[in-house]
């Protein structure tokens, strides 16, 4: 029991760490984030058991062990509660950031969760509504578009920032294209700095994390 | 050339406002330049012949002046869009009187339904992300706080205790239920040092 709620732990932290690094926005973990919140709900509940019995025999003088324990469950929850909120406002500020972008690419819009879908398309009609009533429409026809590709007017997540990495799993040498084509023996547990858009396909499927 | 599309965006860069006074006059004039660069640009079409290099030029000069001056619009309102959203993280669903005077009637709109879709997908998912801002820290899970002026009750502890927040009286509450209330003034977090 103790060891899969630590797997779940490390796992979450992963998760987060990899979506506040990438220019992109991840696949919405869907279990993970269902598991983080029952963990979250469970803890809470031992918590508010705890503080009753602590009340209850405050008069008798009070359990010092079970006060200490109590405080760092309570810090463990709220250091969780902050990791979970920040994971979604993340991702909601990548949305508001690349609304066209994500919208065009059904692989990216259908990994969101159902929610950020809906949030998606509701930021979008916002969004677009505002900038046609305050000045789009107002330009002549062939300006008035919003999502104009070639103008360079959609936002697109900066995909050759580079990022900062540690490999999990020994992959052998890989063939990287860049200005030159370079290849690399990645073993495990390196770190590189190194393109985004490079690592990007080890990163979805855990070979590589960012750090 | 026209220059009111470079003011327009170096005013929210200069300014020491949040958000400055929406400035209808120089969008105005903005557009018409585009408006301007549009009818120069028909004209030519219909008069002239392209080939040559002079009126080629001359097409060029306006196709690009009438594409920057949309971005300029676009930058200026969509920079003043991603303050409108700042705010709504931080002062909540309504705006103050001193930011609201200075937003167009679009620009409430859009505020006031932002805020909606929020709220909406907070509900959604239930879970409410306000609070929680920065990580906790083992000295800052609970702090101590003076009321600046009467807020009443509020709940705290996850809507499971109630504290009565009166003007001068001291409380020691888990940050995050006050969090919102320090940082619109209306408490004050005590520190040792």
């Amino acid at each position: 029991m103790e060891t899969t709620n630590n797997t779940i732990l490390s796992n979450f932290i992963q998760a987060w760490t990899n979506e506040k690094n990438s220019p992109e926005i991840f696949p919405y973990e869907t279990e993970l984030i269902t598991e983080i919140r029952n963990h979250i709900n469970t803890q809470q509940q031992i918590i508010d058991k705890n503080l009753e019995q602590i009340k209850e025999e405050e008069t008798n003088n009070n359990d010092n062990q079970l006060m200490f324990l109590t405080n760092i469950m309570l810090m463990e929850v709220e250091r969780l509660n902050y990791l979970l909120r920040s994971y979604l406002r993340m991702r909601l500020d990548k949305i508001e950031k690349y609304p066209v972008h994500i919208l065009k690419n059904q692989q990216v819009r259908e990994s969101l969760s159902k929610e950020e879908q809906q949030f998606l398309a509701g930021y979008f009609k916002l969004f677009e509504k505002h900038m046609k009533n305050s000045f789009l429409d107002k330009l002549p026809k062939p300006l008035q578009k919003i999502d104009d590709e070639e103008e360079g007017m959609v936002a697109k997540p900066d995909v050759n920032n580079y990022v900062a990495c540690k490999i999990n799993e020994d992959l052998g040498e890989v063939q990287f294209l860049e200005a030159d084509t370079f290849n690399l023996t990645l073993k495990k547990d390196d770190s590189y700095i190194i393109n985004y858009d490079h690592i990007k396909p080890f990163i979805q499927n855990n070979k590589v994390s960012l750090i | 050339m026209d220059k009111s599309g470079v003011q327009l965006v170096k005013e929210l860069v200069e300014t020491s406002y949040i958000l400055p006074n929406y400035n209808t006059h120089l969008i105005e004039k903005v557009e018409q330049a585009v408006d301007k660069s549009k009818k120069e640009l028909d004209l030519i079409i219909e008069e002239e012949d392209p080939k040559s290099p002079q009126i080629s030029s001359a097409l060029l000069y306006h196709h690009f002046a009438m594409r920057r001056n949309k971005r300029y619009l676009c930058v200026y309102h969509n920079e003043r869009m991603n303050t409108l959203k700042r705010l709504r993280w931080q002062h909540g669903s309504t705006l103050p009187s001193e930011i609201s005077e200075n937003c167009s009637n679009n620009e409430q709109n859009f505020f006031k339904n932002y805020s909606q879709l929020l709220t909406g997908y907070m509900m959604n998912i239930e879970l409410d992300l306000h609070g929680y801002f920065t990580p906790p820290t083992v000295n800052d899970l609970f702090i101590e706080v003076r009321v600046l002026t009467d807020i009443g009750d509020i709940y705290t502890n996850g809507e499971r205790d109630i504290v009565n927040l009166k003007k001068g009286t001291t409380h020691f509450l888990k940050r995050v239920d006050v969090e919102q209330y320090i940082k619109n003034g209306q408490l004050e977090h005590i520190t040792n040092n």
